[in-house]
């Protein structure tokens, strides 16, 4: 796990600036999302069911004694049908969804980095992607200070190339080894 | 005197250094990630699942049940300096926790519920060493009906009374035992919806799929909302010790709530948290003076404590005996097993006694050492709550991509991640639980191949399930335990401020 003694120290001298963020968090009560959010949610499993019924008949049913491959799938995206077209009528009777808000563009950036890091991992190594995804993480969505940048992506891709690569042997596409 | 026998073997194992040390290492990592922000039990473990590939069997499920019970000690240093439950099952020691903190008993409080827990934890060790015998015995003799049922029941149970909508719990399970089904059919050897690819010809991969589901999903949902760290003052805390008032005031509470816990931890679904709440709820009622609850009533710290360690010990007995998972932690334990070539059920105790004794014991010394490290090194771990979230993330992000990668030098499997790391985060959002999905994936090949075999036994009748004695009595129980569980809740509605438990657990 990490450095966290270092890290620790470091926030010890940041407390004050950060001040009571996970409080104001805590009580903010997430926000319900409007209707459309309950015809994403019904209608996304039920698109997925009815994909997935085509391809069990696909794969031929059968039945119940002598089955094909494609019963038991077909079986299971039936109910999942029936239970998605339960959440369409029932319209957020099961449940409130969460609004989207301006941190699902962190989200989006976070998924878009996370993409970047593993189409270069085979080309360059894991070294420098895990150094400047840290950093990107750290400042951009963390907006950390420049001194926790400057260290702990370093540090962290330092202590995983000795575990991962020196300590386990793990064949991950690397830079170099001792 | 066969239990005996086994007792005494599994220390064998547990006293080899290799599995101390990793008891050590499951207990220290499960306290820190319950008292730091962010990451839960259920996605560190996912995050960490590579590294025990690597380890033999019962040293990986040492470690990763060391994880388990060590995080409940460690969310309750949270809860009750901060308010803040790392866990379901801690938010009610939030109630009476948090407010003794505030008068300056925050000592007491974190004494009581080390106490607590390790009582709680190391009784249900004696029960789960007697029971588990006992239980797998009796599932020696259940054939394909009764399996396709205890799965199933399984699954339901833990949709209905896990948290967040029945419905969608259901709906989740659904889409999971779907995903279960990509593959080779186990029966005809014909390919389903691998689209071709190779890669998905022996299935989705576990690993993959549950660090993405719970490892990315839980970092980018944290993300979302830009929990930036817990720096908000911390009470100060001098000692975890409690006066002789404190214990005559706690003793039965511990014992109501290890009893509490261990019964309901046994069942499928929210036992830890459950068994939290009624524990709560019975102190209330036992008390002489219920109005001293919520304003830091030991006993409400004591009872809760106890029973959710109780509970989280004895959610082993349906895993080591039956091989069905009581909850999300076990599923994974599960998923483990498997992929060590172990089969979770009755006959691990006879086949593989090195992990069922070994798995057992440690968890004599896994309480032992949380209890050394909660009372004298409280300090220690409560300087760790100064690390932000925004610090942890990209770690966690680091390990989960590099830890998944090493599992099949696959960077196929990284894909996997993100395309689950994205479903966890969307299903989080419109209200579905990825626990029951994780849970059906698991069983789903058990669930298919012995529905399968049963209706051929059965000549394709349905009915031929209630027929069974074992099957028949199974499915009315699959049928009563969510109606009680709603008793149980409606009971508890009335009792403890429930809008208020609610609210806190839709933040947990």
């Amino acid at each position: 796990m990490g450095v966290p003694t270092r890290r620790s120290q470091d926030t010890a001298t940041q407390s004050e600036e950060v001040g009571v963020v996970e409080a104001d968090v805590d009580d903010e009560a997430v926000t319900p999302a409007g209707a459309w959010s309950h015809l994403v949610a019904g209608g996304v499993p039920l698109a997925f069911g009815v994909v997935m019924m085509l391809g069990s008949i696909n794969l031929g049913l059968g039945s119940p004694t002598s089955p094909q491959p494609g019963l038991w799938p077909f079986a299971l995206s039936v109910l999942l049908i029936a239970l998605s077209i339960g959440l369409l009528v029932g319209r957020g009777r099961f449940g409130p969804c969460e609004s989207f808000g301006s941190g699902t563009l962190t989200v989006i950036a976070g998924v878009g980095s996370i993409a970047a890091f593993t189409i270069l991992l085979p080309l360059i190594g894991f070294e420098i992607p895990a150094i400047v995804l840290a950093a990107f993480w750290l400042k951009i969505l963390g907006q950390e200070s420049w001194r926790v940048v400057a260290m702990v992506p370093i540090l962290c891709t330092a202590a995983f190339h000795l575990l991962f690569v020196e300590g386990l042997g793990v064949a991950i596409p690397h830079l170099f080894s001792f | 005197m066969d239990i005996f026998n086994g007792i005494a073997s599994g220390f064998e194992v547990v006293f080899q250094p290799n599995n101390l040390l990793y008891c050590l290492i499951g207990v220290v990592i499960g306290m820190l990630i319950g008292v730091l922000p962010g990451l839960g039990t259920v996605a560190t473990i996912s995050v960490l699942l590579p590294i025990t590939f690597g380890l033999p069997p019962e040293t990986a499920i040492i470690m990763i049940a060391g994880i388990f019970y060590g995080a409940q000690y460690g969310g309750t240093i949270t809860s009750v300096l901060l308010r803040l439950p790392g866990e379901a099952s801690a938010v009610v020691t939030t109630f009476d926790g948090y407010q003794m903190a505030r008068r300056g008993r925050a000592g007491a409080a974190l004494g009581i519920a080390a106490i607590g827990s390790f009582i709680g934890g190391t009784l249900a060790i004696v029960g789960l060493s007697l029971l588990a015998p006992v239980v797998a015995a009796f599932a020696l003799d259940f054939g394909p009906p009764e399996y396709a049922v205890l799965a199933l029941a399984g699954i339901l149970l833990v949709s209905s009374f896990g948290s967040g909508s029945a419905w969608k719990c259901i709906v989740s399970a659904t889409i999971g035992l779907l995903m279960a089904s990509v593959g080779r059919d186990l029966f005809t050897g014909v390919d389903r919806f691998t689209l071709d690819s190779p890669q998905l010809a022996d299935g989705i991969d576990f690993a993959a799929l549950v660090m993405g589901l719970f490892g990315l999903g839980e970092v980018l949902y944290d993300l979302e909302r830009r929990i930036k760290g817990n720096s908000a003052p911390t009470p100060k805390v001098k000692n975890a010790w409690i006066t002789g008032t404190d214990w005559v005031q706690s003793r039965m509470a511990i014992a109501r709530g290890t009893l509490i816990g261990f019964i309901l931890g046994v069942l499928p679904g929210g036992g830890a948290t459950l068994s939290s709440m009624v524990s709560y709820a019975a102190e209330k009622r036992a008390a002489k003076d219920p109005s001293r609850f919520g304003k830091g009533a030991i006993e409400g710290v004591a009872g809760p404590e106890s029973a959710n360690n109780a509970a989280a010990t004895s959610s082993f007995i349906p895993l080591l005996t039956l091989g069905i998972p009581a909850n999300a932690t076990m599923a994974i334990i599960y998923g483990a097993l498997l992929l060590q070539g172990i089969a979770p059920g009755p006959q691990l105790i006879s086949e593989h006694p090195d992990v069922f004794w070994g798995v057992i014991d440690s968890m004599w010394i896994g309480n032992i050492l949380l209890l050394i490290m909660s009372i004298p090194l409280v300090r220690l771990f409560i300087k760790i709550l100064q690390v932000r979230a925004s610090i942890m993330a990209p770690i966690t992000v680091m390990i989960i991509l590099i830890g998944a990668y090493s599992v099949r030098n696959s960077i196929f499997d990284l894909w996997i991640v993100i395309a689950f790391g994205l479903l966890g985060f969307l299903m989080k959002k419109f209200g579905f639980e990825p626990g029951p999905l994780v849970l059906a994936f698991v069983l789903g090949n058990l669930l298919e191949t012995s529905f399968r075999q049963s209706l051929q036994l059965l000549d394709g009748s349905l009915f031929g399930f209630f027929a069974r004695p074992i099957s028949g009595t199974l499915l009315v129980l699959m049928i009563a335990v969510p109606f009680l569980v709603m008793a149980v809740r409606l009971f508890l509605r009335k009792r403890v401020a429930q809008t208020d438990l609610q609210k806190e657990y839709e933040n947990a």
